[in-house]
């Protein structure tokens, strides 16, 4: 392994020897927002509330699966102090809205599908008569069979959640993504080894701290609406609920403030909020505030998919996977969100198939996904977005591989792994080109854990164990429109404006683009200044997800600022009588490269290009290579560039309680470039910190289509307590087409934790833990059962 | 957080409190830290007609002292965890319920709850009533007719009920001490490592003299519908020569599980529950017998 880092590392300096002259990227810069978070005085959605507005309240359903015979509203409406009840007759537009597909009704008509569904809206001068005001409406309803258990829901005889489902394939079947390559029946035919698992993970919350709001206000003048709402995607918002309002798009206006996280859930939770305070705004001409409540929160909006997956993996005697088949079923939830459609919009379903065969080149692959319908919120993107689930499968079969053949699991993965001129089981080739450190970061992860010395296994009840993983994840979206536009402007002084549409909720986004842009013109970090989350004030950069937007809208911002540099340069060869070639902006000056002493401040050089009819806007924009990916079989090149990592842990089992003890982690994650160091570490700690709430206590109780725990009393996510110190690795292989070198990070770091867990847990007691979350008292409960079975 | 209409009254003292919880009916609640019943108004499970903030008696019932005959500590009701955790009193004389206090809640909720409201929220899975049944605490209640002593373990009668007359108020809480040299633990088996519910809660207290066992009290947090003592356990244990042989501690062990009466709830089974009281019992014990340091507590998650 020596050998292999000394390589590497040569191989590393080559590939940084020309990024050693940056002046602003790849500096530990402090976070623009964090002294006003860290005060209480950056303001989020809910600091905008003010006395003068309505309060906006929704009447959620009483059964998660039920018909709406009656809804009486006359008592409430006589209420004092109500403005207006609506049911859904009231709706001035579509009685439906969603980020793929229009599937979830404003306000419930004939149906409700989940404890989500608004049956009634009220709005009335303050909260306590708003709350009176629902217990006022009557309800009558015919109540059905709520199903909990997609396994349950796809069989043909289950009650039909969608009577006419737009988008859904087969009875409760929304959707189904196929991936095939090469011969699998050969394959397995001629396996000298076949391990095959059935694994199951847990539907979980994103538990993000700041609540859902929304504050919706009329335009008097256009006879628009502005919202005001935590959202993860401000254009979709837009064009998704205009038609609900039978508002043109351009009537419309969303504004994110900065938001308290969001991990995928804000994408969708804000059309809940924004959807109900927008109607009735609409109907009372008046500001109106929507809040949900944290139960609400709980109840209503998307969680991350639970997963039921069969996977079977193939190998030869000498360790070389030959091929997976794998069968994997989601739970979809009530309403489609970002579960997925037909090609090209499978989304969430269609990562688990591409991600089914991990960081391996599997020559011969077979994965089915169906998304099926169930009475449960419904489920959206989340950190990972399919990922964590799909690797949680493979990661453990390539640990069983490994213990059956008596090999070292490092050892099977670096005879398994992508490598340059490779290509993934849906068919795209890896190239070094794109930045490939999946070598790098398991050496470096093998170096820390130490891996060659043996274990202390500890004596007594407390048992200890080891545990690998890796994993490749895309950047960006893998959808036709996949792009940013944002707009640059310097100011007469030489300042800069950047305006995106990208949301900063907490995973640095501000501080990575206002360095890219520092960097891109030559000016001072100080002198630039983002402006982010306002449809009217920046055009589509895209959604923020699916860590895409430093590398994505990075380079849009990149390209809006090299527009305006060419031109000041441009200008400046005339000023300065040298060719524009020669003239170079850095530190905020102007001058001809060679020639110091011909700098000018830039803030004056503008100035004068302004008055020279030089314009001083530009809008940035960038695609990736047209993302492709076959419904069919599953082939394209999804991605334009792929983040890899590994990650190992030790942990401490105490066999008489069950509790898990994280003694050593450590985590690598190629990130192409890391644009600002200390954001990668706090995405990288943050990601793992999920990747361990994930695996150890986190999950959702639905029994009937109820939730059981919906409260953080009941709903634990790890404290401090719970998240271990992190050895942290940034690994650098620049990716040709990102801004600096850069890919995604903000969600790989939870990709790996769960089956790096699991497989030092088979380490530590010899028992294969195939079910997410590992309780202390599932510990037990599989111990007992083991010594039962073994006695 | 908007919370329905109440009437809020706010006494000078006790005395007035007494008065203003007979004059009302059974609607009317007491706020002390507000850690419980806040949460529950917030969610709606309980509705009060009327609030009683003990906020001006506070001063009163803030303190922690030695009785000058030195054989009691006196703990005002309205102390906060944070105070028994920092006492140098407490941590000197009565070091389990500085490690009961300490594992409640978050700081924060250590902070602004009492040790008051935390016995008369008579919650199963409260952490400091374990640590005071095992030291043999009394409580000594207010009421309109004067003061009365009732001994912890007549104290709690069902979830949320406490065996207080109608107009009572928890004034103080009384440990008695022996100056027999003795060793208390408490450990919490919780899902997560701070800001939990006890799955269950072991408290043990022994009391050495003339190599031998004097006393021995063991109590349990959510391991029946109140705080519970295990009687049967202690007497395997008292009086007994030291060493203990392993065999003793085994079976005072397993007469703690047939003490313990947990449900099964969605937080963990009962059989779970059993299994844990018994590996804390003979943790805790095994604890109180040995000389290492009291932040040794292996296996708990205490602060």
């Amino acid at each position: 392994m020596g050998v292999i880092l000394e390589d590497l590392e040569q191989e590393v300096k080559a590939i940084h020897a020309d990024q050693n002259d940056l002046n602003v990227v790849g500096k530990r810069i402090k976070r623009i927002e964090a002294l006003a978070k860290a005060l209480g005085t950056a303001r989020y959605a809910a600091d905008l509330k003010r006395d003068d507005m309505l309060i906006g309240k929704a009447l959620f359903a009483k059964h998660p699966h039920a018909l709406i015979k009656k809804i009486d509203t006359s008592r409430a409406e006589e209420l004092e102090g109500v403005i207006a009840v609506m049911t859904a007759k009231d709706l001035p537009g579509r009685n439906g809205y969603g980020i793929l597909i229009p599937d979830k009704p404003v306000i419930a008509e004939k149906k409700v599908k989940y404890q989500g569904d608004p049956v009634a809206l009220v709005a009335a001068v303050n909260e306590e008569i708003a709350k009176k005001a629902l217990d006022l409406i009557e309800v009558e309803y015919a109540v059905l069979p709520a199903l909990d258990d997609p396994r349950e829901a796809m069989k043909d005889d289950a009650v039909l959640i969608h009577e006419n489902h737009p988008a859904a394939d087969k009875g409760n079947i929304l959707t189904e993504v196929s991936l095939t390559r090469g011969d699998v029946d050969k394959a397995f035919a001629e396996a000298d080894i076949i391990i095959e698992n059935l694994y199951e993970t847990p539907m979980v919350d994103h538990s993000y701290l700041e609540p859902d709001v929304c504050i919706a206000e009329p335009d008097p003048i256009t006879g628009g609406l502005l919202l005001i709402a935590p959202a993860q995607f401000v254009h979709a918002t837009k064009r998704s609920l205009a038609p609900v309002f039978n508002l043109p798009p351009n009537k419309v206006r969303v504004l994110s403030p900065v938001v308290g996280a969001g991990y995928g859930g804000k994408e969708d939770s804000c059309l809940d909020v924004c959807s109900i305070a927008g109607v009735l705004a609409l109907r009372t001409k008046k500001t109106v505030y929507f809040e949900l409540t944290r139960e609400e929160i709980f109840r209503n909006t998307g969680k991350r998919h639970a997963t039921y997956i069969k996977h079977r993996l193939a190998a030869t005697r000498e360790g070389k996977v030959t091929a997976i088949d794998v069968e994997t079923i989601l739970d979809k939830g009530a309403y489609v969100s970002m579960g997925g459609l037909r090609e090209p919009t499978h989304a969430v379903t269609q990562r688990t198939v591409m991600y089914a065969g991990g960081a391996y080149a599997i020559p011969n692959a077979r994965a089915k996904s169906y998304s099926v319908f169930t009475n449960h919120p419904y489920s959206c993107a989340m950190r990972g977005f399919g990922a964590p689930q799909a690797y949680f499968a493979v990661e453990s079969q390539m640990d069983e591989l490994a213990r059956k053949l008596e090999m070292d699991p490092i050892e099977l993965r670096l005879k398994n792994i992508v490598r340059d001129g490779d290509r993934t089981i849906f068919g795209q080739v890896m190239k070094k080109s794109r930045g490939l450190g999946l070598e790098e970061c398991i050496a470096k992860v093998k170096e820390r854990m130490e891996w060659e010395k043996p274990l202390e296994r500890t004596a007594g009840s407390r048992k200890r164990g080891r545990g690998f993983s890796t994993f490749l994840y895309g950047t960006g979206v893998p959808l036709p429109f996949e792009g940013a536009s944002c707009y640059a402007t310097f100011q007469t002084d030489g300042t800069v404006s950047i305006a995106v549409s990208s949301t900063e909720m907490g995973q640095g986004l501000l501080t990575a683009f206002t360095q890219i842009a520092a960097e891109t013109l030559g000016v001072d970090f100080d002198n630039v200044v983002v402006n982010i989350s306002d449809t009217d004030a920046s055009p589509d950069a895209g959604p923020t997800v699916a860590s895409r937007s430093t590398t994505v809208v990075g380079n849009a911002i990149i390209n809006g600022c090299t527009q305006l540099k060419n031109r000041i340069m441009d200008f400046a060869s005339r000023e300065l009588k040298a060719d524009s070639r020669d003239i170079d902006i850095k530190e905020g000056k102007v001058f001809i490269v060679g020639k110091p002493e011909t700098a000018v401040p830039l803030g004056s050089m503008v100035a004068k290009a302004f008055v020279n009819q030089v314009p001083l806007s530009a809008t940035g924009v960038w695609y990736p290579p047209r993302p492709t990916f076959s419904g069919e079989d599953g082939q394209g090149d999804p991605m334009h560039a792929y983040a890899f990592g590994a990650q190992g842990v030790e942990i401490e089992v105490d066999t008489e309680t069950g509790e898990i003890d994280i003694v050593k982690f450590v985590l690598a994650c190629d990130v192409g470039k890391a644009i600002n160091p200390v954001n990668v570490e706090q995405q990288m700690e943050g990601g793992a910190a999920m990747g361990i709430g994930w695996s150890l206590m986190e999950e959702i109780d639905m029994s009937n289509g109820v939730m059981k725990n919906d409260s953080f009393k009941n709903y634990p996510i790890p404290s401090i307590k719970d998240v271990p110190e992190m050895d942290l690795i940034i690994v650098e292989h620049p990716n040709e087409l990102g801004p600096f070198g850069a890919k995604g990070i903000g969600e790989p770091p939870t990709v790996p934790t769960a089956p790096a867990i699991r497989n030092a847990l088979y380490d530590a007691l010899g028992i294969k833990f195939n079910k997410i979350p590992f309780t202390p008292q599932r510990v037990i409960e599989e111990i007992k059962k083991y010594e039962n079975k073994n006695s | 957080m908007i919370l329905d209409n109440f009437e809020y009254i706010e006494p000078e003292t006790l005395k007035e409190v007494t008065e203003v919880l007979l004059s009302y009916g059974p609607e009317v609640y007491v706020l002390a830290g507000g850690t419980d019943l806040v949460v529950k108004m917030h969610r709606g499970t309980v509705k009060p007609s009327c609030i009683i903030d003990l906020k001006h008696v506070m001063p009163v019932l803030r303190y922690i002292e030695l009785d000058s005959s030195q054989e009691l500590i006196r703990i005002g009701s309205l102390t906060t965890f944070n105070d028994l955790v920092t006492s140098k009193l407490i941590r000197e004389k009565v070091p389990v319920l500085a490690q009961a206090a300490g594992c409640v809640g978050s700081r924060q909720i250590r902070s602004r709850g009492t040790l008051g409201g935390n016995l008369c929220s008579a919650l199963p899975s409260a952490d400091t009533p374990p640590a005071l049944l095992v030291l043999g605490a009394r409580a000594v209640l207010a009421g309109k007719d004067g003061e009365r002593i009732l001994p912890l373990n007549s104290f709690f009668k069902s979830p949320g009920q406490t065996n207080l007359f109608p107009g009572e108020v928890l004034k103080e809480v009384e440990i008695p001490l022996t100056g027999r040299e003795n060793r208390g633990c408490y450990l919490k088996h919780t899902k997560r490592r701070a800001l939990d519910l006890a799955l269950v809660g072991v408290a043990a207290f022994l009391e050495f003299n003339n190599n031998t066992i004097s006393e021995c009290r063991i109590a349990f947090a959510t391991a029946a519908p109140t705080p519970v003592r295990a009687y049967e356990a202690e007497d395997v244990l008292r009086n007994k020569p030291l060493p203990l042989e392993k065999e003793v501690i085994a079976s005072a062990v397993s007469a703690a599980r047939s003490c313990a009466r947990p449900r099964t709830s969605r937080r963990a089974t009962a059989e779970y529950r059993l299994d844990m009281i018994e590996v804390l019992t003979r943790r805790a014990l095994n604890n109180c017998l040995s000389t290492d340091d009291y932040n040794n507590c292996g296996g708990a998650r205490n602060e």
